[in-house]
């Protein structure tokens, strides 16, 4: 008989599968198994509906980004629209888990607005093909990546032509998306085989790939040991098999899954070492490499429920479960700017290598970025909660001294021992404080504790 | 990267008090009854300038004419007919000695140029590690521990392990997102902040009773004993910051300039102005340097940043706009900055035309710029050798080391910062970089 979910478990799982809980989410799955939250996450249909990018705008944020090394920088408005739409699209949606993996996959094939990509549109179609293949293929998500106009920008393989290919995708293809470097399976050699096999895509007039048999080098290539002929517009596939046939690219896959997904199972040698979850979900990979197979046999591990360590979660997690718990939109402009300050920018990630993990986040300037966030996101709250007529309602905040009521409205468990001595020692300190005060101060400080970033 | 991101600190984890982030600077030290160093203001201070994605190093210091045995302008102009320099587009190295060099600096450099000529700046040809890695990140993580082939911490925070600091005391200082790998040492580290203007609390500073009791709990997060090494981390930051925000709350700072390199500079500047700080070495990033495409438009447009935020740093203009008081002779005297980038480029370029770039390389020139001659201990001009390039009718793919970068690092720490003792046994110092 499995064992039951705690409180905890429940906290802990959806903390990092579903941008966390809210005290609905406790209440209901408390109890439960661990495979019934696992089929829930995973039965809960998909949703592909898209971001509407103004028709005009692309081409008025282009000459703003030209004008100014600030336009540039900052992207303009229609970035912080698109980050907007997806931060909200977040807290609201019915399949977190879903939105969960797009981020991962943002993450792992990192595209960036840049200097180089005309415009915000071609990431948010980007957006939607991992979305689209988020839970998919992994083979079909890889072959669409590489001819998603956005990396072709991005990576600069509309770029590549025949006699002097550009090798920025072809590198990181190999070291970041599907082979990594612990241990380098591939050589200098197989990178510039692999180049010229990419050659021949290009982004045409209507921002679509393209594949232009004139720009492609035909010659034979010799990639990972095997002779590829030319397959011309073809060709990307079969660099992208024999890569995948490695006997380190379901280990490495597995590895990255675990890694943003689960836990940061930490550096390894990915041919000798064995972390055991990591294991699992390479043997999954290998049978077909579905990517709903692999995340279900993580949703389901003894390791997901209570990992062998803490993950600090990412920012953008933590700002989509403060703004869900208290019922503030995510879209506002202070949550893209607090983002912006913690180090995650959607659609602006800071290389192709995306963003960092555990205690790359914890920093001064994220800290008090976090702190703006936890500031913003309460005076909302409270100033919805007043507009409320009715004295208690999902809008209604518990009193200050009721920590129990605090961590349910937050969707934990329970407050650590530091938590709760920071907090008890808070109220004491106030204690001649209006309440509407002493609440603000415990809002703030939940979304400041080490609680809430670390799971 | 991410697989060997994180390989010193997992080699650390579980042990107590590795992270001893501190309460932040002397002064706070000071306050809390630790006495503050009385050499403060005449440490000598180092700004490490990282130009992310890998700088193209030829044509930042250019090949302009042959020399005897090396036809290297001859093949720079053949593998580069897009991208290359003509001799007459670079500002010239032409210091006593510089002829048998045969080098040009980039157009964008015209203020770096002229303290070149003034005998303030030092470039180190070629420099690198061996067996170079052409990944960013391991190339960066090379970079950034000083140790090709161990996995070790930041080769300044090692630094700061062996600099006799006192418990809660802040030397080095990272601008940008998280601390960099650079800063950390096995048993101190430097902080990472933002900027100085956004160094606030947002609900306001301390003088309403309400704000000060919240951010008093936000310290407290540290001041609680904690079981789990990152949630205790999270609380010593938390605290960390707390005293930061505290210690800076007096400073006025500029309003933004436009230039984010430029405004890390004004937030150097800030920082190691203040000598009850104590600060002694502050990490900047200038990223985009990856031009595998559209080069000459890339990075000259970032090299004209920095050379504009140089500019900055020490006249207190941007351009023509007085953006601060210029660098007090005392600092100036007691400042040096030196660039590095992960690795250069390749000296033939893909693609054709002006939309042509170049994929990643691997030996690249080092500045350091130091204050003004005479009374510098920074010797200007050309060091080390130049990489070979082949010949016209075989030219090299790639530039090799021909300076070890951790000879470069154990002259700036003994011959700079005078560290009390050497952090590589058999990585001397460069004859002759420093007098």
């Amino acid at each position: 008989m499995a064992e039951l979910l705690t409180r905890h478990d429940v906290a802990s799982i959806l903390g990092r599968a579903a941008f966390g809980a809210t005290a609905a989410d406790l209440d209901l799955w408390t109890g439960k198994t661990q495979d019934e939250l696992a089929a829930h996450l995973l039965a809960v249909p998909t949703d592909s509906s898209g971001f509407q990018v103004q028709p005009d705008e692309p081409r008025r944020l282009a000459v703003t980004a030209a004008a100014t090394s600030a336009g540039r920088q900052n992207g303009g408005a229609q970035l912080q629209a698109a980050q907007g739409w997806w931060l909200e699209r977040m807290r609201t949606t019915t399949a977190p888990l879903h939105e969960r993996m797009t981020l991962l996959w943002h993450d792992h094939f990192a595209t960036a607005h840049s200097p180089m990509l005309p415009n915000t549109a071609t990431l948010v179609l980007q957006n939607q093909t991992l979305r689209a293949g988020a839970l998919g293929s992994f083979r079909g998500l890889l072959a669409n990546v590489t001819t998603d106009p956005a990396m072709l920008y991005w990576l600069d393989g509309a770029r590549s032509v025949t006699g002097k290919p550009n090798e920025n995708y072809a590198r990181e293809f190999l070291e970041l998306f599907t082979m990594g470097v612990s241990p380098q399976q591939f050589t200098e050699g197989d990178i510039r085989e692999a180049a010229r096999a990419f050659t021949g895509w290009i982004v045409n007039g209507q921002r679509a790939a393209a594949f232009d048999q004139r720009r492609h080098d035909p010659g034979d290539k010799t990639f990972l040991g095997r002779r590829i002929p030319n397959l011309g517009k073809t060709e990307h596939l079969a660099i992208r098999d024999a890569a995948l046939q490695t006997p380190v690219s379901s280990r490495f896959l597995a590895w990255k899954l675990v890694q943003k997904f689960a836990y940061d199972p930490g550096p390894i040698d990915l041919m000798t070492d064995a972390d055991p979850l990591v294991a699992r979900v390479a043997s999954t990979l290998r049978q077909g490499w579905n990517i709903r197979d692999a995340v279900e046999v993580m949703l389901r591990a003894p390791e997901f429920r209570r990992r062998p360590q803490p993950v600090a979660r990412q920012p953008v997690e933590q700002a989509v479960h403060a703004c869900k718990v208290l019922g503030v939109p995510a879209d506002a402009a202070p949550v893209i700017q607090a983002l912006d300050v913690m180090g995650q920018r959607l659609f602006a990630p800071p290389n192709v290598g995306g963003w960092p993990v555990d205690e790359e986040w914890l920093a001064p300037g994220t800290t008090l970025a976090r702190y703006r966030l936890a500031t913003f996101v309460e005076t909302e709250a409270r100033r919805r909660s007043a507009m409320v007529e009715l004295p208690v309602g999902p809008q209604a905040l518990p009193e200050s001294a009721d920590l129990a009521a605090w961590a349910a409205r937050f969707g934990l468990a329970g407050f650590s021992a530091n938590t709760e001595r920071t907090l008890r020692g808070y109220l004491a300190a106030a204690a001649g404080a209006p309440e509407a005060q002493r609440q603000k101060g415990v809002m703030t400080l939940v979304i400041s504790s080490p609680d809430w970033t670390v799971m | 990267m991410s697989l060997s991101r994180r390989r010193f600190i997992g080699g650390t984890a579980g042990a107590a008090g590795v992270y001893l982030l501190t309460p932040a600077f002397a002064r706070a030290g000071r306050a809390m009854g630790i006495g503050a160093d009385p050499a403060l203001a005449n440490r000598r201070r180092l700004v490490v300038l990282f130009l992310g994605g890998g700088n193209d190093g030829l044509n930042t210091v250019v090949p302009i004419a042959d020399v005897p045995g090396a036809a290297r302008a001859t093949i720079y102009r053949k593998l580069r007919p897009s991208l290359g320099y003509a001799p007459d587009q670079t500002l010239p190295l032409d210091r006593p000695a510089d002829a048998a060099h045969g080098l040009g600096l980039s157009p964008s450099l015209p203020y770096v140029h002229g303290l070149y000529r003034d005998g303030r700046v030092a470039v180190v040809q070629g420099v690198d590690y061996p067996n170079h890695s052409y990944s960013h990140f391991s190339s960066t993580e090379i970079w950034h521990t000083g140790e090709p082939e161990r996995s070790v911490s930041g080769w300044v925070g090692r630094h700061l392990d062996r600099a006799g600091l006192s418990e809660g005391e802040v030397r080095a200082v990272g601008i940008g997102n998280g601390l960099p790998v650079i800063l950390r040492g096995d048993a101190r580290q430097g902080l990472g902040i933002v900027n100085i203007p956004s160094t606030k609390f947002a609900d306001g500073p301390d003088s309403d009773v309400h704000s000060k009791a919240r951010h008093d709990a936000l310290g407290g997060f540290g001041a609680h004993p904690e079981a789990e090494e990152l949630a205790a981390l999270h609380g010593r930051t938390s605290q960390a910051t707390v005293g930061l925000v505290r210690n800076l709350a007096d400073t006025t700072v500029p309003a933004s300039t436009g230039s984010r390199l430029a405004d890390a500079l004004v937030t150097a500047r800030i920082l190691l102005e203040d000598d009850d700080l104590g600060v002694e070495v502050v990490y900047l990033e200038h990223v985009g340097f990856d031009t595998h495409a559209n080069q000459r438009t890339q990075q000259e447009r970032l090299l004209a940043e920095l050379d504009a935020a140089f500019g900055m740093f020490w006249t207190g203009q941007l351009g023509t706009k007085k953006i601060m008081e210029p660098m007090s002779p005392h600092l100036t005297e007691r400042t040096m900055v030196m660039t590095l980038s992960e690795f250069g480029r390749r000296i033939g370029e893909n693609g054709a035309g002006a939309g042509s770039g170049t994929d990643h390389g691997a030996a690249s020139p080092m500045f350091l710029i130091g204050p003004p001659a005479p009374g510098s201990p920074l010797a200007g001009g050309i060091h080390g050798d130049h990489p070979d390039m082949g010949s016209p009718t075989l030219p090299a793919d790639n530039l090799a080391m021909t300076t070890d970068l951790r000879r470069v690092y154990e002259s700036v720490l003994t011959n700079w910062l005078h560290s009390p003792d050497p952090l590589y046994r058999r990585h001397t110092p460069l004859p002759g970089l420093f007098r």
